[in-house]
Formats: C-alpha cells, sequence, structure tokens
C-alpha cells in the first residue's frame, strides 16, 4: 500500500541518483582517454618517420595504356605457374595471350620448376627430344651441365661404382671433349667420396651449379621459344628502383610535361647488368646514335656520328679534319658502322 | 628515404587516419547514447506517474535496460572493428620494422616470374612490389585476381581491399545513374569532406536535379534544388553551375544549350570524381603507383635501338611486347657516353678490349677476333663470310 509506494519511490530515487553519479558517458569518454593519447602519440610518431610522404608522379602527357599493361600482367602471371590466378585473371581482365605465346610461357614456367624441384630426369630427356629448340653451340655445353650435376648427385649418394660407370658412360661422350678439363676435377672429387666434409672441391655442395645450369639452359632455349627467361615486368621494376629517385628529383624542377618523344637532360644510370644494348653517343653532339644517324669511323679511327661528319664536310668543302686529331680526310676514306 | 619507404608511410598514415577518425565517431556516438539513456533513468526517477505505479515503473525500466543492451552491443562492435583496424596497423609496422632490418641489397633480378619468390630478393622488397600490383588489380576492379594474389603473398595487412569493395558498390550504382549509395559516403563522411572543401556531394546532388528535369520531373528537380544546390551558391565556383542547374528549367529537354547535361558521359565523370574524392579522403595516393614505377624503368631503360628491328634483343624489357608499346609514350634519358658491347663475347669493349670494324661495318672486341684469329688464322667476316686478316680491320677510338 502506501509503504511500498514510498519504497518504490525511494528506490527510483535512488537509481536516479546512482545514474547521475555514474555518468556512463564520461566514464566511456576517461576510459578511453589513454587510449586515444598512445593513438596521437603515434600518429606523431608517424609522421616524424615519414615526414609529409607524398606518393610519386611523374609529369607524363599520357597515361600508361591500362589494356597493354594487362596483357604484361596476363603474361606475367603466365609466368607465375599459378593456373588459377593466371585464368582468373584473363576471364577477369579480359586480356588475350596468343597461343604460341602462351605455350611458350608455360614451357618455360615448366623449366624453371624443373630446376627448382631439380628433376634432372625430365630435363635431361626433354633436352633430348628437342635439341632443335637449342641455340646450335649450346647444346652441348647445356647437356653437360646437367650430365655433371647428376654426377655430383650419385658422388652424394656415396656409390662408388654407380659414379664410375656413369662416368665412363657419359663423361667421356665424344661431344663433351671440349669440356675435358672441367670432368678432371669432378673425378678428383671421386677420392673423398666417402668423407665429403674433407673434400677440397666445393662444387659437390653448392647451389651455385644448379644457377648457373638453370642460366644457361634458358639462353640456350628461349630464342627459339620467343620469350626471355627473366620476368620483363620484374627487370623493369627493378630499373625504376634505381632510376625513379633521381627522376622524381629532376620532375620537381622541371617545368614542363614529358612525352614519348622527348630526351630528358638527365642522366639514368643502371650499371653494366641493366645494359642489353650497345649505345653510341657522339662525342660532339652528345645525341644517341640511329638508324637514321650511325656512327661512322673517322680515317683516323676516331668514330663520331654521321650527322656530325657531314656537318664537318659541309663547312670545310671537300677534304675535312677530324675534331680529334690532326688527320684530314675525303668522305670516301670513312666508313660506316653498325653497332648491336 | 626511398620511394618505397614514402609509400610505407602514407599507407601508415591513411590506416593511422582512418582509425583516429572511427575512434572519433564512437567517442560521439557513444557518449551521446549513453547521456540520452542516463538522463533517461534520471527523469523516470522524478516521474510521478512511474513512483506511483510499479507496473508502469517496471515497463520504464526494462525500456531502459533494453536501451542499455542495444548500446553494448553495438558498442562491441564498433570495438571489434576498432580494434582489427589497430591490428592491421599493427601488421603494417612490424612491416616497417622488418624493411629496415633488411641489409641484403637489391642485385640483378633473375626470377622467371615477379610472383614466384627468389632467393635474390628480399622478402619484404618482393611484397612491396606485389602491393603495387595487387593495388593495380583493385582499381581496375579484378577482385578476384586481386585476392588470389594477395593471399599467395601474404599483405592481406597492405592492400585496402575492403576499401575498394565499398567503392566499387558506389560506382556501379553511379554507372546505373543511382546516386544514392553515393549520397549516403557523403553524409557517413560529411564533416572528413568539409575539411577537405570537397564538393563532391554538389556534384552528385547537381547530376541528380539533372536527372529529374531530363525526366520531366520538374517539381521535384526544385525541391532538389531549393535543399541541396542553393546552400552551396555561396561558393562563388558553384554559383554559376547553380545559375545554369536553374537555368536548364527553362528549355525542352532535347534543346542543343542543355543537352550536355544529360548524357552517360557526365555520370561516367562522376565515377572518376568519385574515385578520386575518396582517394583524397584516405590519403592514398589517386594514380596506380604501379603505372609510375614503370615509367621510370623504361624511361631509364629505353634506347634508341629498341625501336630498331635489326637490334631487338630478346632480353631487353623495352624491346618486346607489350612493355615496348608502353615504353613509347615515355621519355628516354640522356646517355652522355658511349658503352659498347661486343656481340661476341658480350663484355664491354673498352680499355684492353677495344672495338675495331670488320670492313662490313660491324664492330667486335679486339679479344673476340683475336681468338678468332688464333683458332682459324684468320677472321671470318659475320655478313660476307670471307676470310680476312686481323690487319685488315681498323681499329676504333670510341671517345
Amino acid at each position: 500500500g502506501e509503504s511500498a509506494a514510498s519504497a518504490l519511490r525511494t528506490a527510483l530515487m535512488q537509481l536516479g541518483m546512482n545514474a547521475k553519479k555514474f555518468d556512463a558517458a564520461k566514464k566511456v569518454a576517461k576510459d578511453r582517454r589513454e587510449y586515444h593519447a598512445s593513438l596521437s602519440k603515434l600518429g606523431k610518431a608517424i609522421e616524424k618517420a615519414f615526414p609529409n610522404a607524398q606518393p610519386p608522379t611523374l609529369p607524363i602527357e599520357q597515361p600508361v595504356d591500362q589494356h597493354t599493361l594487362d596483357q604484361l600482367l596476363a603474361e606475367e602471371f603466365l609466368r607465375s605457374g599459378d593456373e588459377k590466378l593466371s585464368s582468373t585473371f584473363l576471364s577477369e581482365s579480359g586480356a588475350e595471350v596468343d597461343t604460341s605465346r602462351m605455350d611458350a610461357l608455360i614451357t618455360l614456367t615448366r623449366l624453371t620448376h624443373a630446376f627448382r624441384e631439380r628433376e634432372l630426369d625430365f630435363l635431361i630427356s626433354w633436352s633430348q627430344d628437342r635439341q632443335e629448340l637449342f641455340e646450335k653451340d649450346m647444346f652441348a655445353a647445356v647437356l653437360f651441365d646437367l650430365r655433371r650435376l647428376e654426377f655430383i648427385e650419385l658422388l652424394k649418394a656415396g656409390e662408388k661404382n654407380a659414379v664410375l660407370s656413369f662416368a665412363r658412360q657419359y663423361l667421356s661422350a665424344a661431344a663433351f671433349r671440349p669440356f675435358f678439363s672441367e670432368v678432371e676435377p669432378l673425378m678428383g672429387a671421386v677420392l673423398w667420396i666417402d668423407r665429403p666434409e674433407l673434400s677440397p672441391y666445393p662444387f659437390v655442395k653448392a647451389d651455385s651449379l644448379w644457377r648457373e645450369a638453370e642460366g644457361r639452359f634458358l639462353r640456350a632455349v628461349c630464342p627459339s621459344l620467343g620469350v626471355p627467361p627473366h620476368s620483363p615486368l620484374l627487370v623493369t621494376l627493378a630499373a625504376s628502383s634505381i632510376a625513379l629517385p633521381r627522376l622524381l628529383k629532376f620532375a620537381s624542377i622541371s617545368s614542363n610535361k614529358w612525352n614519348g618523344s622527348s630526351t630528358l637532360p638527365v642522366e639514368l644510370p643502371l650499371g653494366e647488368t641493366f645494359q642489353y644494348h650497345s649505345v653510341f653517343t657522339c662525342p660532339v653532339t652528345k645525341e644517341q646514335a640511329s638508324a637514321s644517324n650511325p656512327p661512322v669511323r673517322l680515317k683516323c679511327g676516331h668514330v663520331i656520328c654521321k650527322q656530325s661528319m657531314e656537318g664537318l664536310r659541309r663547312s670545310a668543302h671537300g677534304r675535312f679534319k677530324c675534331p680529334y686529331c690532326p688527320t684530314e680526310m675525303k668522305t670516301m676514306q670513312t666508313q660506316q658502322l653498325t653497332i648491336h | 628515404m626511398s620511394v618505397q619507404e614514402r609509400l610505407d608511410g602514407i599507407l601508415l598514415r591513411s590506416l593511422h587516419d582512418d582509425l583516429t577518425q572511427h575512434f572519433k565517431s564512437i567517442q560521439r556516438t557513444f557518449e551521446k547514447q549513453l547521456q540520452a539513456a542516463t538522463d533517461a533513468v534520471v527523469a523516470l526517477a522524478r516521474d510521478s506517474t512511474a513512483s506511483s505505479s510499479p507496473a508502469h515503473a517496471s515497463a520504464q525500466l526494462s525500456v531502459a535496460i533494453e536501451r542499455l543492451h542495444k548500446i553494448r552491443n553495438a558498442f562491441a562492435e564498433a570495438s571489434k572493428h576498432e580494434q582489427a583496424m589497430v591490428s592491421q596497423l599493427s601488421h603494417r609496422i612490424e612491416f616497417v620494422k622488418r624493411a629496415e632490418a633488411c641489409t641484403q641489397p637489391l642485385v640483378q633480378p633473375c626470377a622467371s616470374s615477379l610472383c614466384s619468390a627468389d632467393p635474390s630478393l628480399p622478402l619484404t622488397h618482393h611484397q612491396r612490389l606485389l602491393r603495387l600490383v595487387v593495388d593495380y588489380l583493385l582499381r581496375r576492379g579484378y577482385y578476384e585476381s586481386a585476392s588470389l594474389l594477395t593471399s599467395a603473398v601474404g599483405i592481406e595487412h597492405f592492400v585496402e581491399t575492403p576499401l575498394f569493395h565499398t567503392s566499387a558498390h558506389i560506382i556501379h550504382a553511379l554507372r546505373d545513374q543511382d546516386p544514392q549509395p553515393a549520397l549516403r559516403w557523403c553524409q557517413r563522411n560529411h564533416s572528413r569532406l568539409k575539411k577537405l572543401g570537397s564538393t563532391f556531394e554538389f556534384q552528385v546532388r547537381l547530376r541528380q536535379f539533372y536527372a529529374l528535369v531530363g525526366a520531366g520531373e520538374s517539381m521535384d528537380a526544385l525541391l532538389v534544388a531549393r535543399e541541396h544546390l542553393a546552400p552551396h551558391a555561396s561558393r562563388p565556383s558553384l554559383l554559376q553551375a547553380v545559375q545554369a542547374a536553374m537555368g536548364a528549367l527553362a528549355f525542352p529537354v532535347d534543346s542543343p544549350q542543355t543537352k550536355h547535361q544529360f548524357a552517360r558521359e557526365r555520370w561516367h565523370e562522376l565515377v572518376e570524381a568519385f574515385s578520386a574524392e575518396m582517394f583524397r579522403l584516405h590519403s592514398l595516393p589517386t594514380g596506380s603507383v604501379l603505372c609510375t614505377f614503370l615509367q621510370a624503368g623504361l624511361a631509364a631503360l629505353r634506347v634508341n635501338a629498341c625501336s630498331e628491328q635489326q637490334s631487338r634483343q630478346l632480353s631487353c624489357p623495352t624491346c618486346n611486347a607489350p612493355l615496348s608499346i608502353l615504353a613509347m609514350r615515355v621519355p628516354s634519358a640522356d646517355r652522355l657516353t658511349s658503352r659498347l658491347i661486343c656481340p661476341i663475347s658480350g663484355t664491354s669493349m673498352h680499355g684492353d678490349n677495344y672495338p675495331m670494324a670488320l670492313p662490313n661495318g660491324h664492330v667486335y672486341g679486339v679479344k673476340a677476333l683475336e681468338e678468332m684469329n688464333e683458332r682459324g688464322g684468320h677472321v671470318t667476316c659475320t655478313a660476307t663470310g670471307a676470310d680476312l686478316a686481323l690487319s685488315e680491320c681498323p681499329k676504333l677510338f670510341v671517345v
């Protein structure tokens, strides 16, 4: 009755007071204050470690053509050996790779896989069945590489008789005559067949022989397959990590947009490993030679580009002089050169 | 700081900003909700009706409890999401540490594929390259391929997959001329967009306005104009657009002055604007960084010989399709000194191995020619097959 109602009233008032005292909103804010402090400290640390990091952009007029890039990625994924990835990408992107190229890339993938898994039997029988695919003077060398690796496997297994009969059957073949000097250390290694850890011949343990064999094998086969042994995308990205910082710096001071016909007045040296062509730069004009402006040998042996020579000839009327030595000559005493 | 390190920083900052934003929005939402819940309980305590009727009081209390449960569940959800972001951020930080600790220098890549692991390529570097590829795949909308590649290399924490999925939904709708998902996105990110000075929401409303005009719904268009276009008229850059929009109401739909406003292309432009704005909002690069890297690599690699059929080399990336096509749009770098390679031996033709010319004009290194001479007693011309004496080949002086 009356007491129950007043008890209820008191209880409710108590509830009201507690709720107000508890102040849930403020409590949550307080609990998270420390978290917030760490978060902003982290933010400052990130900003300090990467001050005002901006994404790289180059002032190139025409953007990269996406269909062509899709094409490149399609080939790249075919190289990966991941069938699901390459077929998914082909269907999602609609990129088309012609059959012969696809076959070549799949073959390349199979071969690199075989080298990784050290499938010597497969590699030897594959090579023997397709001798015509190899560059003519490299077949013997490639086969020797593979036989040598086979020999080393037998050596590791420690069966002296097997090793010797293998050597007699395969290593003494007439085709391997030019490599005789390389057979000698192999035979020498047999002396340590029982105690390989004492062997002075490092190749028994080294992986480098496998890598060299793979390199030689692919160099011999890829020209007929028509695909490069190394991923062109990977090579380009590697070149980029060297060149991009310099190019960005140059871009920040260059005011106009670049296009495919411009030559930027900045050098982007990549080192010898990225050099695939000979480059001749005329010492007079500092310009690269091209099919329309080839290098020319002057009578004295100095080489300048054709346009430079024509320039000298025109202003001299008849005999003209080499810019680098006192030799005089007429046009017919010069020789047009071809570099690769 | 290398470019890849910069990208690491950009990814860290972007995620940290998103996390901070999320944190603040949780704070705001739940503070408000809890305050309201507390106030309701306090009000209940003072409510004379409640204190007199136990049934009424009990009903009100149930409502209050229900409300608190709801808040707790929502908070738990939001916390879970927050936790996931924190975890992802810590993965990215771990990566930066690992990358920093990696002292292995970059060597000439010898892998046959970017996707397969290679001992010459440190893992962190490999992952950084692949994240560029995955980013490109996501931007193109190839979600399945992106997902396969991501899990193959373990870079789930470095790619913005959920972001692209959300944006795909919005882009798809915009292509179908449905502005609603885009508008909801604008509302969700209202304060951040405002801070950026974004006009994107205005552009969407403008499209919506024109769509209504085009459909003959002039009254609805006017409502949209009053509610959503007029408030922006204070900005001088947008005033003209508002006036043009209102002007369009006066013309018939197919009149030449306003026809272009109803074209499909306007919606495609909106898609582009959305993409750009979304990347800006999350402090991510607007364009594919993979493309920038490719452009730089191609500029550094290409030489005049690459565009000439007879000097094509199998291994040169810029000589062969498809990269040769991309290389054509990229400038080439200066090459101020000659570097000649002997076609026979593959070694550089300078110093001891000076270049010599055959009568046919082809150039070879002296060492290779001497070797040929030793083996056969003479030098064989590569083009004609004729035998020559070494003395017939002039020495070249290349500066």
